[in-house]
């Protein structure tokens, strides 16, 4: 009785395991299937067979062991003792499914038997090419200013002439700016990504913090216009969000060095503040490169840079996608459009406390 | 002293190579874009230094096959990179050398002589 009721119960756990599980003879044949393989391999009824069938529609990733379909099992199973794990990956509906796989071998009632497990690594694997690639791209951008300062250092160690001498230098540290802010960026995009940051908010007068970030500004760069347009039909002291001061700063001062990264110096920076609805907007207006119609949502995402600010080879693409994340953490949105006749408008809006 | 086209989608990068390579008696011409729409440079160059990537693409690299094609085997072309696989790069389009960024300067002007 205790043994049937062991079995029963077994079998419901066998069932209800959200890992596949599979039970072959030794030619492959499927014997049993639980409901995570059934559904996992996406195998009919009908089709459920043999293994073999999902082995031979599967890619190894890592070995070429199952180069020999047939031999699949003697190699999977046989040589590998007490377990093997492989990851494969599997198209199915044109979707790409990585599973981890491993198998077992038993011996029931004398008969050689092999369990195979499945668990869904899909996303594990995702996130590790994710990853992968961001190292890549990361070591490739890290070296573009530091094949700059090279060659900086080689001239300034040969030439006396004091302008060519003070435009270097300030390159040179522009570069090493550059890296710095790489490197914030992406302990910022690593925190946020994580949800490792926890946002200290409290209620904040918009006009005064934009008015600190754009003082800020025009001590680093004197030489360029900004002007700050209020609407005159508001009273400044309403316009209060509930938000993190230092991260909302961290928004201006990017939209702000964007504008001046990417126009020429002469052109000015126009920052415009007015009520919508229930929300405040702040409108940043370059007059710069400007950016395609077809790149104006993608700009957010992470990495995502135009041709033109390639060239002009600063950053690594993170800052708009760290700005678009606070701005969302605080109930907003950002959108971009073109200006005209050049340039980009950047638009926050944000709502208001009651 | 050679003439040199140089290609790279960095136009700070590009200003700076410039000045470093006419201060050691080069002629040099700068390019920030792969278009050949200056058919005198493909005439005048000794010399093309030619970055791999241009935006998110290998641009440089259609860049060389093309220019193998209208220009005389006399004529080198060097290929430059932050990839770590630019010798693969260098020996699928057949370039004359390749070189790896960030380099240092003398071991590019020692690449340059004729």
């Amino acid at each position: 009785m205790i043994v049937k009721k062991n079995t029963s119960s077994l079998k419901n756990i066998f069932e209800a395991v959200g890992v596949g599980i599979l039970c072959c003879d030794s030619t492959g044949k499927v014997l049993e299937a639980n409901a995570a393989a059934r559904q996992l391999l996406a195998f009919e009824p009908k089709r459920l067979a043999s293994a073999r069938d999902f082995f031979a529609e599967s890619i190894p990733l890592d070995e070429e062991i199952f180069t020999d379909e047939n031999a699949y099992l003697d190699q999977l199973v046989a040589s590998r003792i007490p377990h093997t794990f492989y990851p494969f990956q599997f198209m199915y509906h044109r979707q790409s499914i990585t599973y981890l796989v491993s198998a077992t071998k038993t011996l029931q009632s004398g008969e050689r038997r092999s369990i195979i497990t499945f668990y869904d690594v899909s996303k594990l694997y995702e996130h590790k090419s994710a990853q992968e690639l961001f190292v890549r791209s990361f070591a490739h951008e890290l070296k573009q200013p530091l094949s700059l300062m090279k060659a900086c250092i080689y001239y300034l160690q040969r030439s006396s002439e004091k302008k060519s001498v003070e435009k270097y230098s300030n390159q040179l540290n522009d570069q090493i700016n550059l890296i710095t802010q790489m490197i914030q960026d992406i302990v910022d995009a690593t925190r946020f990504s994580l949800n490792a940051f926890s946002l200290d908010k409290k209620n904040i007068v918009v006009v005064p913090l934009l008015r600190k970030s754009i003082d800020n500004f025009k001590a680093m760069y004197p030489s360029r216009m900004i002007i700050m347009h209020v609407d005159k039909k508001i009273d400044e002291t309403i316009l209060v969000v509930s938000a993190d001061e230092a991260r909302l700063l961290q928004v201006f001062n990017n939209l702000l060095s964007n504008a001046e990264k990417y126009s020429e110096v002469q052109h000015q920076i126009n920052v415009v503040i007015s009520k919508e609805a229930d929300s405040v907007k702040i409108d940043c207006i370059d007059q710069g490169i400007g950016i395609p119609e077809e790149l104006q949502e993608k700009i957010f995402e992470p990495y995502v840079r135009t041709r033109n600010a390639r060239k002009k080879g600063k950053g690594l693409g993170l800052g708009l996608s760290l700005v678009k994340n606070i701005i969302t953490r605080h109930g907003g949105q950002i959108t971009v459009k073109s200006n005209q006749p050049t340039g980009s408008i950047f638009s926050i809006l944000l709502p208001l406390s009651r | 002293m050679a003439s040199i086209a140089l290609f790279d989608d960095n136009e700070v990068y590009l200003e700076i190579l410039q000045q470093i390579l006419q201060t050691e008696g080069h002629d040099v011409s700068v390019h920030s874009s792969t278009s050949l729409d200056s058919p005198g440079v493909l005439k005048q160059a000794d010399i093309f230094l030619i970055d791999v990537w241009f935006g998110t693409e290998k641009a440089g690299l259609s860049l060389v096959k093309k220019l193998k094609q209208q220009i005389s085997d006399s004529k080198k072309i060097i290929l430059m990179s932050s990839d770590s696989d630019v010798d693969k790069y260098a020996s699928e389009v057949t370039a004359d050398g390749y070189i790896q960024k960030p380099f240092d300067i003398p071991k590019l002007l020692s690449m340059l002589t004729l």
